[in-house]
């Protein structure tokens, strides 16, 4: 019984080297996840599309059936056609939503450029609308389609 | 020793997988830069730098805004003396790029337009657009008419002189400088390089939807690029990759009177905001260059948009307005007929 302790402390001591390499190895494939999921949380989703509305620059709140406020607005997960009227600098627009897709439908702005944007269903195209202040940022994944005008 | 073996050779392994890092996509936009918006999408495992360029597209915003003063020496500071000014290095690049690109399209750009641009959005479509529903009356247009040949000669007596070891930039005469025709272009293709810089090959740069530049998609394969005021959509589609585009277009701010159209886009040899066809598309490896080519050919036409293609290496598109309000092609650059998707 009196050579336990040493004994003890000798094995502790012979492995240490492998305690030490355990510990690294436990703390590097932990930081590999956490970093993976960091990186994941910032990517843009593999499908779907949101798309963010600004006025003069922020983002407005805009209310939804819930009471909370939806924007930015998931457009992956709208199923049946609506509409939004929010009020611009001088007007107002009505904000049409459908499955992965986003227009304006009606504008009070004399341009009508906004409109005539039609529904965007890519991540590469906002809609702007200067005569209201009026700006959606639309993310999503990178579609394979760009327009230019 | 040997028990060490296994953990010692996993060590590294395991470090260096945890190093490993994942290509991540980055967005950002900044809205009222050069009273338009400009988004990057771009995707790299070298970590997000969208903040260098929301720094850099406002400052250049700043730096090019002819009509406000600014905490920055800029434009409407230049355009206030005939002195020699001292600027930014960004400020005197874009001026001297000008400058060239002056050169290059045989004054059909011209940066010392600016009191004519005015003269123009004031009498067509007021200096916040308020005049946009009605429209002006043909006295009012006659009346811009009538100052259109002494700003035209003004803008043709004046200079300027850019001196790259004081980088000071001098105005002879009195023409206002205006870099509406040039600025998005020149901070897409500035974008680019810092996309580019870190290693993207997977990006959309879009400077105000007229000067766009594009890598691949994530799958490595080219994009559908459409023209937004085609008369059918997606008539006009183009499958292009690692390609700078860029548009010259009457649609955003045109109206007919006494069935002339009338549009933001100045003829700098008239002085007349007239031109025979409604669109240019432009195809190349340089956004500002593009920036400058696609207004000078809508302007100058066919003969011109041919030459300077192949001196210049762009490829060409080239529109009317015979269905009013709708683009109607005219000729393209046999390349790009190729590259047409419905051709494939």
């Amino acid at each position: 019984m009196e050579g336990e302790e040493p004994k003890k402390k000798n094995f502790f001591l012979r492995h240490l080297f492998d305690f030490v390499l355990l510990v690294v190895l436990s703390l590097g494939t932990a930081s590999f996840f956490v970093v993976r999921a960091v990186q994941d949380s910032t990517s843009i989703p593999e499908s779907g599309l949101s798309a963010t509305v600004l006025f003069e620059g922020k983002q407005m709140e805009i209310v939804g059936e819930d009471g909370k406020n939806r924007n930015p607005i998931d457009l992956n997960s709208v199923h049946a056609y609506e509409e939004i009227v929010i009020q611009g600098r001088r007007t107002t627009l009505t904000i049409g939503l459908k499955h992965n897709a986003i227009g304006v439908v009606h504008s009070g702005c004399p341009g009508q450029e906004c409109v005539h944007v039609g529904w965007v269903e890519s991540p590469n195209q906002p809609i702007v609308c200067a005569y209201n202040g009026i700006y959606i940022d639309v993310k999503g994944s990178s579609s394979g389609d760009i327009i230019i005008g | 020793m040997k028990r060490r073996l296994l953990p010692s050779l996993l060590l590294p392994v395991l470090v260096l997988a945890s190093c490993e890092k994942t290509p991540v996509f980055y967005s950002g936009s900044n809205i009222d830069v050069f009273h338009s918006f400009f988004t990057w999408n771009y995707e790299t495992t070298e970590g997000d730098i969208s903040d260098e360029i929301q720094d850099f597209t406002f400052r250049l915003g700043r730096l090019c805004d002819p009509y406000s003063e600014s905490t920055y020496q800029n434009l409407w500071s230049i355009n206030q003396t005939n002195d020699p000014v001292a600027v930014e290095d960004d400020l005197f690049d874009i001026l001297s790029l000008a400058v060239d690109l002056q050169e290059k399209t045989e004054g059909y750009f011209n940066p010392l337009i600016g009191k004519l641009t005015l003269l123009w959005k004031e009498t067509l479509f007021g200096l916040d657009g308020e005049k946009r529903n009605e429209g002006p009356t043909r006295e009012e247009i006659k009346a811009a008419e009538a100052q259109v040949p002494a700003l035209v000669r003004e803008m043709e007596a004046s200079s300027l002189v850019l001196d790259p070891e004081a980088k000071t930039v001098q105005r002879i005469g009195d023409a206002h400088i205006d870099l509406g025709g040039l600025v998005k272009g020149y901070s897409t293709e500035r974008v680019k390089q810092m996309v580019q810089g870190i290693g993207s090959k997977h990006y959309v740069i879009n400077g105000g939807q007229s000067s766009i530049s594009f890598g691949t998609t994530k799958d490595g394969n080219p994009y559908n690029v459409s023209l937004q005021y085609s008369v059918v959509p997606k008539e006009n589609t183009y499958s292009l990759a690692n390609s700078d585009i860029s548009t010259s277009a009457i649609y955003e701010q045109y109206l007919y009177v006494d069935g002339i159209a009338y549009s933001h886009v100045i003829n700098p040899k008239t002085g007349l905001p007239n031109a025979d066809y409604s669109m240019a598309f432009l195809v190349g490896n340089n956004s500002a260059l593009l920036d400058a080519f696609s207004t000078s050919v809508m302007i100058a036409g066919p003969e011109k948009a041919r030459e300077w293609g192949a001196k210049f290496g762009f490829e060409y598109a080239l529109f009317d307005d015979m269905f009013k309000g709708y683009a109607r092609l005219v000729e393209e650059s046999e390349t790009l007929t190729e590259k047409r998707v419905s051709a494939k």
